[in-house]
């Protein structure tokens, strides 16, 4: 990589190659890299549009004045890099470019929005991963994308909701939570392959420009739309309309979407799964999970797989769902019922070969919109993907955590809720074993309201090891017998005194359900 | 009353003749046999194999005295089946080999009580912390069986010794049935996996015990050629039991 960069950079007058190398001493490059922007060869044009964004990004102070001037530029001979960098300086900061349009004149305002969507429909730096926009699942209301989709229902269109409760505790512990990135973040074939399926959408969606209600969301959407253009063209949906920008998940980016079939809406949340280094084998490891995880989903309590595809990259089209356990604001009502319903799901995956690797308030979802709320379905999501990546508690140092509030690192199970084995090989591999560990792990969250462990990942690791089967009693000395037995029987540190399989576990939490209703029902 | 026969004479080595000798002049009971004894040396080297596997992928989490003694199960096993194919097919006369036997029966119980111990929450349990105790106990039930092997071997199947074998099986049987009977009764073992095993280990226990135990009918008056016939059963019950007992093993390490 080192070695294209340097031979990409010959013939490059020195001071861009300054520039570009260290743009956060460069502040007064900007008027030389606006002037290459006007006159410059085709490639340094190139060059000078992404220095200029580089220096953007360093200087806050410069980015309305660098919009401004870029915007000034957007006539009808400007050059495609000028658009470029403009259209890059509206995803990353979309306010402060809004706040430069509107400092202009109306007409000239007006053009420069048309200019913007169009710069956004032509592609440019954003369809380079290197300097994606930083995504946040912001939903943007009713707005369609220009040109693409003909939701004319608005009921069938998310609301934008400020406090988005489909934030996993995850998603909080990165400042910059990048799910374009995740999107489109990848190297070689896939990346070039994505490339080609954006160039046969360019021309459609230029021609295909109109009606916004806000240019700057509109490009943003666009640009994300136009990443996602292959998945929604491989996706089994007549229509797949993207709704958000993204955020950033454990697992990759997850979208929103309105996904249309056979004349049906369906809420979609659309995941495209960050890649790990060896790629190859996740991919690999992806088909024969979502295939599982597809028939799985027949299941009451596993999120069902609306679709998939391993190109070009690996995604999958879930129902969507709106908040998690971690996220849930009030207790489930009826929390035996609640993991039994979920040890009912993860023994249906199991009899199809998969297993779940990371059961944590996290992967247990719930959807919307529900008249009764005492019985909410619990969904398993993401069965067996974790299992295919690296990241996890395993990997994570000592005060990994993002915060006081002990949140998990993104991209990995939170630590409170991980099997010893996921912290130690010695233990053994990644199992149905393991499930039983996770099931329990969230009964005692459930049956105390409390974490099995608490503090940062290395010291809940060196209790989950040390100190053996986290105890119920401790945190609610009134827990019944049977509940604490069967949460230290889930939760055992070795296997060989776990429940074997998730359907002993599940027989026993039924039972001590129904002794427990039946004391209820006497008393 | 002669309980071996030369079928026919064979190569001599050190003394050893090699070649078909049939037990109790019965073609049937000796082909049996022999088939009995390597089912039993097969299965029992597998189970050791996979004992020590299991040993091997769990020395860190503090299990190794379990599958130690699920080893030295295997093994002692092992050679008892493979005496019994060489007195088959050899002039070799091991009459102490029903001793390995009470061995095994020992292991198996001590690695029943081990499970009991290991099991949640029965490691505090009573009797854990008598270690000298238990360990006196120990060597009394070695004791035994050191009496058994080494008596038979120098004085020959005598009435008092086989009566101490069959006696000695029991007690370890009983002893161990003792803490399979504890563990299978607590709700906190119920359902795991260390439960299965154990359930999977008592038959081998219960069918291993019977073959020695079985001698008692001979000290009692019974014909020999009988109790013969009856262990060769009981032989083939315990590689059968301790064939799913591999399965367990296999399983246990499967997820290691």
């Amino acid at each position: 990589m080192v070695e294209e960069q340097s031979s990409d950079r010959e013939g490059l007058p020195e001071q861009l190659v300054e520039t570009l190398a260290d743009p956060a001493t460069a502040r007064s490059q900007t008027p030389y890299l606006l002037g290459v922007l006007d006159d410059g060869e085709p490639d340094h044009r190139l060059v000078a549009g992404t220095a200029l964004c580089l220096v953007a990004r360093s200087y806050p102070e410069l980015r309305e004045a660098v919009a401004e001037r870029l915007l000034d530029r957007l006539d009808g001979d400007a050059h495609d890099e000028v658009g470029h960098a403009l259209d890059y300086l509206a995803t990353r900061y979309p306010e402060t470019v809004e706040e430069a349009v509107e400092t202009l004149e109306e007409d000239v305002g007006t053009g420069a929005r048309e200019r913007l969507s169009r710069s956004g429909a032509e592609g440019g730096f954003l369809r380079s991963e290197s300097l994606a926009p930083g995504g946040r699942d912001r939903p943007v209301g009713r707005t369609q994308v220009a040109g693409e989709g003909d939701v004319d229902d608005p009921r069938q269109v998310y609301t934008a909701d400020p406090a988005d409760p489909d934030a996993d505790v995850a998603d909080h512990g990165d400042g910059e939570d990048d799910a374009s990135e995740d999107a489109g973040g990848q190297d070689g074939d896939d990346r070039d392959a994505d490339d080609r399926g954006r160039d046969g959408e360019d021309g459609d969606e230029r021609d295909g420009d109109g009606g916004t209600t806000s240019g700057v969301t509109t490009v943003t959407l666009r640009a994300v739309s136009r990443r996602l253009s292959e998945v929604v063209d491989r996706s089994k949906f007549d229509e797949l309309t993207v709704l958000t920008e993204g955020r950033r998940d454990r697992y990759g980016a997850v979208f929103r979407t309105a996904g249309r079939l056979d004349g049906e809406e369906y809420a979609v949340g659309l995941t495209v799964y960050r890649l790990p280094e060896d790629h190859e084998s996740f991919v690999a490891g992806f088909r024969t999970t979502a295939e599982r995880w597809q028939e799985a989903g027949s299941h009451r309590a596993v999120l069902p797989v609306y679709d998939w595809n391993v190109h070009p990259r690996p995604w999958a089209a879930v129902e969507h769902t709106g908040e998690s356990l971690a996220t849930r604001s009030d207790p489930p009502s009826e929390p035996l019922w609640t993991v039994i319903e979920l040890a009912s799901g993860v023994a249906h995956a199991h009899q199809h070969g998969l297993v779940h690797g990371a059961i944590d308030p996290g992967n247990v979802r719930y959807r919307d919109a529900v008249l009764d709320d005492s019985r909410r379905q619990p969904l398993l999501s993401s069965p067996g993907i974790a299992t295919l990546s690296e990241t996890g508690p395993a990997g994570s140092a000592p005060g990994d955590t993002d915060s006081a509030d002990e949140r998990p690192r993104p991209g990995g199970l939170d630590p409170r809720y991980a099997a010893p084995e996921h912290y130690d090989d010695s233990y053994g591999r990644i199992d149905g074993s393991t499930d039983v560990y996770g099931l329990g792990a969230l009964l005692f969250r459930l049956c105390t309201d409390h974490h099995p462990y608490t503090g940062d990942a290395g010291t809940v690791r060196g209790k989950v090891l040390s100190e053996g089967a986290p105890e119920p009693r401790r945190v609610n000395p009134d827990l019944p017998d049977s509940l604490h037995r069967v949460v230290r029987k889930a939760t055992a540190t070795r296997k060989l005194k776990r429940y074997e399989t998730v359907t002993a576990f599940e027989r026993e939490l039924a039972q001590a359900r129904e002794a427990l209703l039946a004391e209820v029902d006497d008393a | 009353m002669r309980q071996f026969t030369d079928e026919r004479g064979g190569d001599s080595v050190a003394g050893v003749e090699f070649g078909l000798h049939l037990l109790a002049d019965d073609p049937n009971l000796t082909f049996i046999a022999f088939v009995a004894m390597v089912l039993l040396a097969v299965i029992a080297a597998r189970f050791g194999f996979y004992a020590a596997r299991n040993r091997r992928a769990t020395v860190a989490t503090g299990d190794g005295v379990l599958w130690e003694y699920l080893l030295a199960v295997g093994i002692v096993a092992t050679v008892y089946a493979l005496v019994g194919v060489l007195e088959i097919v050899s002039s070799i006369r091991a009459t102490f080999k029903q001793g390995l036997l009470l061995a095994v029966v020992l292991l198996l119980a001590l690695a029943v009580r081990e499970v009991y111990y290991n099991a949640a929450l029965s490691t505090a349990a009573e009797g854990r912390t008598d270690f000298r105790g238990r360990q006196a106990l120990e060597l009394a039930f070695v004791g035994v069986v050191a009496v058994v092997i080494f008596g038979i071997a120098l004085l020959g199947l005598r009435r008092e010794l086989l009566a101490l074998q069959g006696v000695g099986a029991l007690v370890f049987a009983g002893y161990g049935f003792r803490f399979g009977r504890r563990q299978t009764d607590a709700a906190m073992v119920q359902g795991t996996m260390i439960d299965s095993l154990l359930r999977h280990l008592l038959p081998v226990l219960a069918f291993a015990t019977l073959v020695p135990a079985i001698d008692l009918a001979t000290v009692a008056g019974l014909d020999r050629i009988v109790v013969v016939h009856l262990q060769v059963v009981f032989v083939i019950m315990t590689a059968t039991a301790l064939m799913t007992a591999t399965i367990k093993l296999r399983q246990n390490l499967a997820s290691l």
